[in-house]
């Protein structure tokens, strides 16, 4: 039994110490993920608590059949997508009360609904300007981008944590990284003297 | 100008290999690539100017992102999840129902096709067994207080001694816990003495009462388990939802939302059934709305018998009960005469007693304001069973 599994074991019987020493590895990578999906700092902390919480409380379903690693970051993309969503259903209640915006109310809800860069975290420009354009991508692209270009998981890792065939990962993340170009092209001239270099 | 149909053939196909250029074009940045595939992509844009713009600019721009560092988590981060685990866990000893259900209803209801539900009780006998830390060294210390068994024993009537400690025992380990959870300072003990002697001579019957009725043993949780196990738990969610609409949004609000608990294949092989095997959903319920949800389960899952583990009723009489008193207690305030030396040691005590009456009131106000529901739809047979 390795590490890994003796710690998993302590931490099923409600041990808190050896739980923290199990998810110590991976509390960086999970607050990432929530950063670069969420794109606030705060909420990223607020999300990467409740992913190792849900993960303690969830810790007797863990049955093994996956690695434990996958486990987590496959709650983690849950966590950030429920709550993307949860902030998209907020905004389609105030946009219904506004009548203004119902020509374009679909544009208005995933706009709205969309986080804002923490600026703070992001001095560098070009940072910056990367992380906004993720940002502007769709909740699909975006997490495509983050799990395979920020993170750097595999095609397989990927296919495990999105639950979906690797052939579906592979055209997700071509278009995800053609969408992410488009956006970027409006930063061409800043961006275009990063390329020279 | 005229086009002749071989040009346009010409195009056509150049387009189309432009196409499937494109779809390779991040395969080949990534390096998994097949070789016949990746002769292929070279090939063409050796001869194709915006196929070979598309692959540069791509390539350039996964650059870029090497530029992205991580950011470091924020400093109090593992502190700050040590105090939630540990309310976590607090909250997995004042409610230890889980277990109880999937051994006991569980096997029982099995054998029904359609949906079986398992609803948890927390039981009080369940505290001794339960696998606990902190909790039975505080559980020690408590007995040995002979203040607070005396005073258990005062106003227990006709407890004995030795029931007594065990009743404030209880009732002081699952303050600790509870007011843990919830974030309320728990009274201290020492204080509590005092105030549990003072209180049953400055007060009459009624107040009596409500002290016996807040050192009620058991410590009743706000959390509730069901699980229904169905043949299709994705179309089963609709039903659940029905419940969910029909409280409105602004009676209850997902908690963590719908959530996918199922664990990924280890050879990857995910072939969407898996998804939807384990599907539970956390939903803050507000008190007064509890009742009606549980209604509204059991209308929806006709085979299901879901019963009310979370003794709402008796929570909120207990509730009213503190309120009682706090009024009884204002109306002997008012009513005394200052100009008696006594009485005004008297309304001290009065005044003491009534604080910490208001204490314990936002207490369970604030446990039991929502009850925490979770739902969990399973799919028979398609989990190992429970240990």
């Amino acid at each position: 039994m390795d590490d890994e599994h003796i710690l998993l074991k302590k931490s099923q019987e409600g041990d808190i110490h050896a739980f923290e020493q199990l998810i110590e590895s991976y509390q960086k990578r999970v607050f990432n993920i929530a950063y670069r999906i969420i794109g606030s700092y705060d909420d990223a902390n607020e999300l990467a608590q409740e992913v190792f919480i849900k993960v303690y409380r969830s810790l007797s379903q863990f049955k093994g059949r996956s690695s434990f690693s996958t486990w987590i970051y496959s709650i983690t993309k849950n966590v950030c997508y429920d709550e993307l969503r949860k902030r998209k259903n907020k905004k389609v209640v105030y946009i219904d009360e506004d009548i203004k915006y119902d020509n374009n109310e679909i544009q208005r809800q995933v706009e709205d609904g969309r986080p804002q860069p923490d600026e703070i975290a992001e001095k560098n420009e070009i940072k910056r300007i990367v992380h906004e354009a993720i940002m502007e991508l769709s909740y699909e692209h975006r997490e495509a981008i983050v799990l395979r270009d920020i993170q750097g998981f595999s095609y397989e890792e990927i296919s495990k944590l999105l639950k979906c065939p690797e052939g579906t990962v592979k055209s997700r993340i071509n278009r995800a990284r053609r969408s992410l170009k488009n956006i970027l092209k409006k930063n061409e001239e800043l961006l275009n003297e990063y390329y020279v270099k | 100008m005229s086009i002749t149909s071989n040009s346009v053939e010409r195009r056509v196909g150049v387009m189309r290999k432009c196409n499937e250029v494109m779809e390779l074009i991040s395969l080949y940045i990534d390096g998994v690539l097949d070789a016949k595939s990746e002769a292929k992509l070279l090939e063409h844009v050796k001869t194709c100017k915006s196929c070979k713009q598309e692959l540069d600019e791509t390539k350039a721009m996964v650059g870029l992102y090497k530029n992205i560092e991580e950011v470091e988590l924020p400093a109090d981060f593992k502190e700050q999840l040590h105090q939630k685990l540990l309310e976590e866990r607090n909250k997995e000893i004042s409610s230890p129902q889980r277990f109880v259900l999937r051994h006991s209803k569980l096997i029982k209801l099995c054998s029904s096709a359609a949906a079986i539900a398992i609803v948890a009780f927390a039981a009080r006998g369940f505290f001794g067994g339960f696998k606990s830390f902190d909790k039975s060294e505080l559980a020690n210390e408590l007995a040995d207080n002979r203040m607070m068994a005396r005073s258990a024993n005062d106003f227990a009537g006709q407890t004995e001694a030795k029931n007594g400690t065990d009743m404030l025992d209880s009732y002081n380990n699952t303050t600790t816990d509870a007011a843990s959870e919830t974030g309320v300072n728990s009274i201290e003990k020492s204080s509590d003495d005092e105030f549990l002697v003072n209180g049953k001579e400055a007060l009459g019957g009624s107040f009596q009462h409500s002290l016996a009725m807040m050192a009620m043993p058991e410590a009743p949780p706000n959390r509730a388990d069901i699980i229904i196990t169905v043949s299709e738990p994705e179309a089963e969610m609709e039903k659940l939802n029905l419940c969910i609409i029909e409280l409105g949004a602004s009676a209850v609000t997902k908690g963590m939302g719908a959530e996918n608990l199922a664990e990924p294949d280890k050879d990857g092989q995910n072939d969407g059934e898996n998804d939807f095997n384990n599907i539970r959903n956390e939903y803050k319920v507000l008190n007064t709305n509890y009742s009606k949800f549980i209604n509204c389960l059991n209308n929806n899952f006709p085979t299901l018998s879901v019963t009310k583990d979370v003794e709402i009723d008796s929570i909120n009489a207990r509730i009213a009960e503190i309120e009682k008193t706090i009024i009884e207690i204002d109306k002997q305030l008012a009513s005394l005469d200052f100009t008696i030396t006594e009485n005004s040691e008297k309304s001290n005590e009065l005044i003491k007693t009534k604080e910490q009456m208001t204490a314990e009131q936002e207490r369970l106000n604030k446990i039991y304001e929502y009850i925490i529901v979770s739902v969990e739809l399973k799919k028979i047979n398609a989990t190992e069973p429970d240990k």
